[in-house]
C-alpha cells in the first residue's frame, strides 16, 4: 500500500521533475500542477493535506509516525517544486551564471586568528566561494544552515567533498517550504538552526512546526553508526491533536508571506539599537509587506528591486510603484504609490543617485556605524552576541558608486584573513590551519565573551607569518585593512592591495519616509563640509588597523574631492546669491515698470494731443 | 544632438551670418566690411580707454562704462561655460559650473546697473520714428547725436534688460523648495533658452552700436569732438533736417 503512495507520488510529481530545467515553460502548460494553476480566486486555499516523508511513505499515526516529513515531497504532490528549487533562496552554489546583484555574503569569522571573510556560492566580486578556503558544503551548512531555506548546497552537496561529513546519518537539508509560507504563529524558525547544530537536517523543517516535536540528535551517533547500532535516529513525536480522523493535518499555508517569515532571516540593526529606537521601514509601518514588493512567480526569482533585473513578473522597483513606471518608461503597477515632487531637488540629484542614496538606511553621520544582520550574527537564534562590536563588523551606511554610475548606500565589510600568494592570486588558508600552525602566537581567550578583533601586534602577525612559511605554506601573507603583510628578508612589510579591497553590497532598508529623506531639510543635509554622506569618514577595520583610521566617503563615492569640497564651500554664499539676484530682478521689474508706464503716458498723452488738435480743426472749421 | 543643442547651432548661425550679410548689404557706399572691422577694433580701443576716469568725465558714465565691459566679459565666460557643454550634449557639471555660477551673479548685477543708468537713452521717442523712416526709405540720418543707438538697438536693449529677468529668475527661485523636479526641468530650459536668446540679441546690440558708431559720418569728421554734439538730439536734429534733408 505504501509503496504505490510512493509510486504515486513519484508520478504526480514527475511532470515537474521532467520540466525544462531552465524553468521557461509557462504555468499553465500541461506541466503545471494544480497548486501552481491560479483559479483567479483571491482567497487562500486551505491546505488539508497529506504529509508523506521523504522516501513517499505517507504519515501514519502509528506506523511511520516518528518519521519527519518532506517538504519536497508532500508540496510536490501539488507544486513544481523542481521549478521552485531554481528560486533565489535556494540556487546558491547551483546556478553560477546568474548570480544577481552582489548582495550579503555569508561571513566566516574567527576570532583568535583575526579572521572576517565574505563567502558566497555566487561568485560575487570580492567573496570566496567556501571551497577555495577548503571549507565543504557540508561545513557551510552547519555553519549557515540556521538561516538558509533548505535546498541548494543542503540538498546537493558535490562542490567540495568532506570526509568527516555525515550526510548518511543528518539526511539531506532540503528546501524547507514552511520556512517562508507557514503563516501559523506558532511556527519557530529558530528550531531549524537548533536542529541544524545536532546535525538533524532531515528533521529540521518539521521541528520548526507545530505539528509535532524532534526527539534526539545525529551528532551524538558515532560516524560509524548503522541501524541495530546502540543509539538511534532521531525521531519526530507527532501531536495527535494535529491530525485529523482521515490522518490529514491542517497548514495554514499562505502566498502572502508575513515579514516575520523574511525578517528572520533579513533583519538589521544597528549596533546600539534598541527594541524601542529601532528604526521602521516605511512601507512596513504602512502596513505594507516585505512580499507586496518583493514578489515572485512560480520560479521563486524574487524581485530583488533593483531596476535590470530579471524576473518573469518585471522589476519592481522604487519607480515602478512611486512614478507608475520603471527608467524605461514601461507601467509596472497601478499601486499609485505617494508621487515624489523632490521640491527644489534639481534632476542631476535623480540622475547620479539612486532612490535608496537619500531614502533609506540610517541617515548618514559623520562615520558609518556598526551593524548586525541576521545572517551574520545569528540574529533570532541562541547564537547570537548582543554586543555591539561583536564580529564580524558591519559598517553602514558606505555611499559608494555603482556600476550604472549611481551612488547607492551600501553595507561594508573589510575582510582579515591569513592567505599564501601563488603568483599574484592570493589563496585563504582556512583559519583552523592558522590556529593548528601558529596558535602559540596568536592571543588567548578563544571564548571571548564579546568577540571582537584580537589584539594583534605586528610582531605577531611576523611571527604568525614565519611559524606558517616554517610550516610549509609558501608566502605566506595577512590580508586587513585593505593591506597585505608579508615577510620580506625576515621583515614585516605591508603594501596596499587589491586583495584588502572591503567587500560592499548596497543596502534598500528601512526605508525612511520624504520627510527624514536626506536633502528633506536643506541643499546642506549633502553640501556641507559637515555633511556625513560627501564627507563621512569610513573606518578602516582589522586588527592592525589604528583605532582612528578611517578613508574619506568619497573613495567610494568616486566623487573629486577638492571639486566636491569647493562646490559644498560654495553653499555658504548662496543665502546672499539669492538675496543679491532677487533684489536686482526686483529693481529690473522696477527700471521697466517705471518706463513702461511712462510709455503709456506719452502715448496717452499724443493721443490726446492730436485729439486735441483735431477738435481744434473742427473748430475752426 | 538634442532640440536645445540644434536650436542652438542654428540660432547662432542665423545670428551670424545675418549680421555679416547685413555688413554687405548694408554698407555706405565706398565702404564694405573690412573697413566696418577695423573701424570696430579701433572704436574697442576707444573704448577701452574710455575705461578709466579721466578728468572732466563723470563717475557715473565711468561706471556705466565699466558696467558695459563687466556684462561683456561675464556673458563671454557664461556663454562659454554654459554653450559648450550644452552643444556637446553634456551637463553643466564640474568646475565650468563652478565658473557659471560664480559669474552668474555678476552678469546680473553688472547689467542691472548698466540698464539704470542707460534707460533713459533707449528711451523710445519721436526720433526713432524718423529713424525707421529713413530706414525704410533709405535715406541718409544722422540721428539726434552720436550717441543715439537707433530704434532696433533700443528694441535689443529693452529686450535684454527684460531677458534678464528669466535669466536669474530661473535659477534662483529653482533654489528654493517651491518647486519640484520637473518644474525645475522647465526652468533649466527656460534658462538655456533665455541665455540663447541673450547671446543672439546681444551680438545683433553689440553690432548695431558698433555699426552705427563707425558709420557716424559726423563722428568720423569730428573724431575727438565728442563735445560739439550733446544728448540735446532735438536742437539738433533741426539743425541737422535743415542742412540734410532726408
Amino acid at each position: 500500500m505504501f509503496r504505490t503512495a510512493y509510486l504515486i507520488a513519484v508520478l504526480l510529481i514527475w511532470p515537474a521533475l521532467a520540466e525544462d530545467p531552465n524553468g521557461q515553460s509557462e504555468p499553465n502548460a500541461l506541466s503545471a500542477m494544480i497548486g501552481d494553476t491560479w483559479t483567479g480566486s483571491l482567497a487562500s486555499p486551505g491546505h488539508r493535506i497529506v504529509l508523506y516523508d521523504d522516501r513517499g511513505f505517507r504519515i501514519f499515526p502509528g506506523v511511520n509516525f516518528d518519521q519527519p516529513f518532506s517538504c519536497m515531497v508532500t508540496c510536490g504532490i501539488c507544486h513544481q517544486v523542481q521549478r521552485i528549487s531554481g528560486g533565489w533562496h535556494f540556487s546558491a552554489g547551483l546556478d553560477v551564471n546568474d548570480p544577481g546583484r552582489p548582495g550579503e555574503p555569508w561571513i566566516y569569522w574567527d576570532c583568535p586568528t583575526g579572521t572576517q571573510i565574505p563567502l558566497s556560492y555566487r561568485n560575487w566580486p570580492g567573496t570566496f566561494e567556501p571551497n577555495q578556503l577548503g571549507l565543504s558544503d557540508w561545513w557551510f551548512v552547519r555553519a549557515f544552515g540556521r538561516h538558509m531555506p533548505g535546498g541548494g548546497v543542503g540538498t546537493r552537496p558535490q562542490t567540495m567533498p568532506d570526509p568527516h561529513d555525515r550526510w548518511q546519518l543528518s539526511g539531506p537539508l532540503e528546501i524547507n517550504c514552511l520556512s517562508c509560507h507557514d503563516a501559523d504563529p506558532r511556527h519557530d524558525q529558530a528550531l531549524f538552526g537548533q536542529q541544524i547544530g545536532m546535525h538533524n537536517f532531515r528533521w529540521a523543517a518539521t521541528a520548526t512546526t507545530a505539528l509535532g516535536m524532534v526527539e534526539g540528535a545525529v551528532q551524538d551517533l558515532p560516524d560509524t553508526w548503522q541501524p541495530g547500532d546502540q543509539g538511534q535516529l532521531p525521531r519526530v513525536i507527532y501531536d495527535d491533536g494535529q491530525f485529523l480522523p482521515d490522518n490529514k493535518v491542517i497548514l495554514q499555508i499562505t502566498r502572502q508571506i508575513p515579514n516575520e517569515r523574511c525578517l528572520f532571516c533579513h533583519s538589521v540593526q544597528l549596533a546600539g539599537a534598541t527594541a524601542l529606537n529601532r528604526s521602521v521601514d516605511v512601507h512596513v509601518a504602512a502596513g505594507m509587506r516585505c512580499v507586496d514588493c518583493h514578489r515572485n512567480g512560480l520560479d521563486h526569482r524574487i524581485s530583488r528591486g533593483y531596476v535590470d533585473q530579471d524576473t518573469t513578473i518585471g522589476p519592481l522597483t522604487c519607480e515602478g510603484c512611486h512614478l507608475g513606471k520603471d527608467s524605461s518608461g514601461m507601467a509596472i503597477t497601478n499601486l499609485h504609490a505617494p508621487y515624489p515632487r523632490h521640491k527644489g531637488i534639481p534632476n542631476v540629484h535623480l540622475e547620479k543617485l539612486s532612490c535608496t542614496a537619500c531614502h533609506s538606511g540610517p541617515l548618514p553621520t559623520g562615520r558609518p556605524s556598526l551593524a548586525r544582520t541576521s545572517r551574520a550574527h545569528a540574529l533570532g537564534t541562541a547564537q547570537a552576541n548582543a554586543s555591539a562590536v561583536t564580529l564580524p563588523h558591519i559598517w553602514m551606511p558606505v555611499f559608494a558608486k555603482a556600476a550604472d554610475g549611481k551612488i547607492y548606500p551600501n553595507r561594508l565589510v573589510w575582510p582579515a584573513y591569513w592567505a599564501r600568494l601563488d603568483g599574484d592570486a592570493v589563496i585563504p588558508i582556512r583559519p583552523e590551519l592558522v590556529r593548528e600552525v601558529a596558535g602559540r602566537f596568536l592571543p588567548h581567550g578563544l571564548q571571548m565573551d564579546v568577540p571582537d578583533w584580537p589584539r594583534l601586534s605586528s610582531q605577531d602577525v611576523q611571527q604568525v607569518l614565519q611559524a606558517l612559511e616554517d610550516a610549509g605554506f609558501l608566502r605566506p601573507v595577512y590580508i586587513t585593512g585593505g593591506r597585505l603583510y608579508s615577510l620580506k628578508a625576515g621583515q614585516l612589510v605591508s603594501e596596499p592591495h587589491q586583495a584588502g579591497r572591503p567587500y560592499l553590497w548596497p543596502l534598500a532598508h528601512d526605508v525612511r519616509p520624504a520627510r527624514s529623506a536626506l536633502g528633506a531639510v536643506s541643499c546642506q543635509d549633502c553640501h556641507s563640509l559637515r555633511s556625513g554622506f560627501l564627507f563621512g569618514s569610513v573606518p578602516v577595520d582589522g586588527p592592525l588597523t589604528e583605532p582612528n583610521e578611517c578613508l574619506p566617503m568619497m573613495v567610494f563615492s568616486g566623487l573629486e574631492p577638492r571639486y566636491t569640497r569647493i562646490f559644498a564651500w560654495t553653499f555658504v554664499f548662496r543665502p546672499y546669491l539669492k538675496l543679491t539676484v532677487l533684489g536686482v530682478s526686483a529693481l529690473i521689474l522696477g527700471i521697466l515698470a517705471v518706463f513702461l508706464l511712462r510709455a503709456i503716458y506719452l502715448l496717452s498723452t499724443a493721443a490726446q494731443d492730436a485729439q486735441s488738435a483735431r477738435t481744434g480743426k473742427d473748430k475752426a472749421f | 544632438m538634442d532640440t536645445f543643442c540644434e536650436i542652438t547651432w542654428i540660432g547662432l548661425a542665423v545670428v551670424v551670418v545675418g549680421i555679416w550679410l547685413h555688413t554687405i548689404i548694408a554698407s555706405p557706399r565706398g565702404k564694405g566690411p573690412l573697413w566696418l572691422k577695423i573701424r570696430t577694433i579701433r572704436l574697442l580701443f576707444d573704448s577701452a580707454g574710455l575705461l578709466l576716469p579721466g578728468k572732466g568725465r563723470l563717475i557715473v558714465g565711468w561706471l556705466a562704462r565699466l558696467a558695459a565691459v563687466v556684462v561683456v566679459s561675464s556673458t563671454v565666460v557664461l556663454a562659454i561655460t554654459g554653450f559648450i557643454p550644452a552643444l556637446r550634449g553634456e551637463r553643466l557639471s564640474g568646475y565650468l559650473l563652478l565658473i557659471h555660477v560664480s559669474v552668474g551673479p555678476v552678469l546680473v548685477v553688472a547689467a542691472t546697473f548698466w540698464v539704470l543708468v542707460r534707460a533713459a537713452r533707449f528711451t523710445f521717442g519721436a526720433s526713432d520714428w524718423y529713424a525707421l523712416k529713413a530706414a525704410v526709405l533709405r535715406d541718409r540720418w544722422f540721428g539726434p547725436s552720436p550717441t543715439y543707438p537707433g530704434p532696433v538697438a533700443k528694441v535689443c536693449f529693452w529686450a535684454l534688460a527684460t531677458l534678464i529677468l528669466p535669466l536669474g529668475l530661473s535659477i534662483v527661485l529653482s533654489m528654493f523648495r517651491i518647486f519640484d523636479t520637473e518644474t525645475l526641468i522647465f526652468m533649466e530650459e527656460v534658462h538655456r533658452y533665455c541665455a540663447l536668446a541673450f547671446c543672439g540679441l546681444g551680438l545683433i546690440y553689440a553690432y548695431l552700436v558698433a555699426r552705427h558708431r563707425a558709420f557716424d559720418v559726423r563722428s568720423n569728421d569730428l573724431e575727438g569732438k565728442e563735445t560739439c554734439y550733446g544728448d540735446d538730439g532735438t536742437t539738433k536734429l533741426s539743425q541737422i533736417r535743415k542742412t540734410e534733408p532726408c
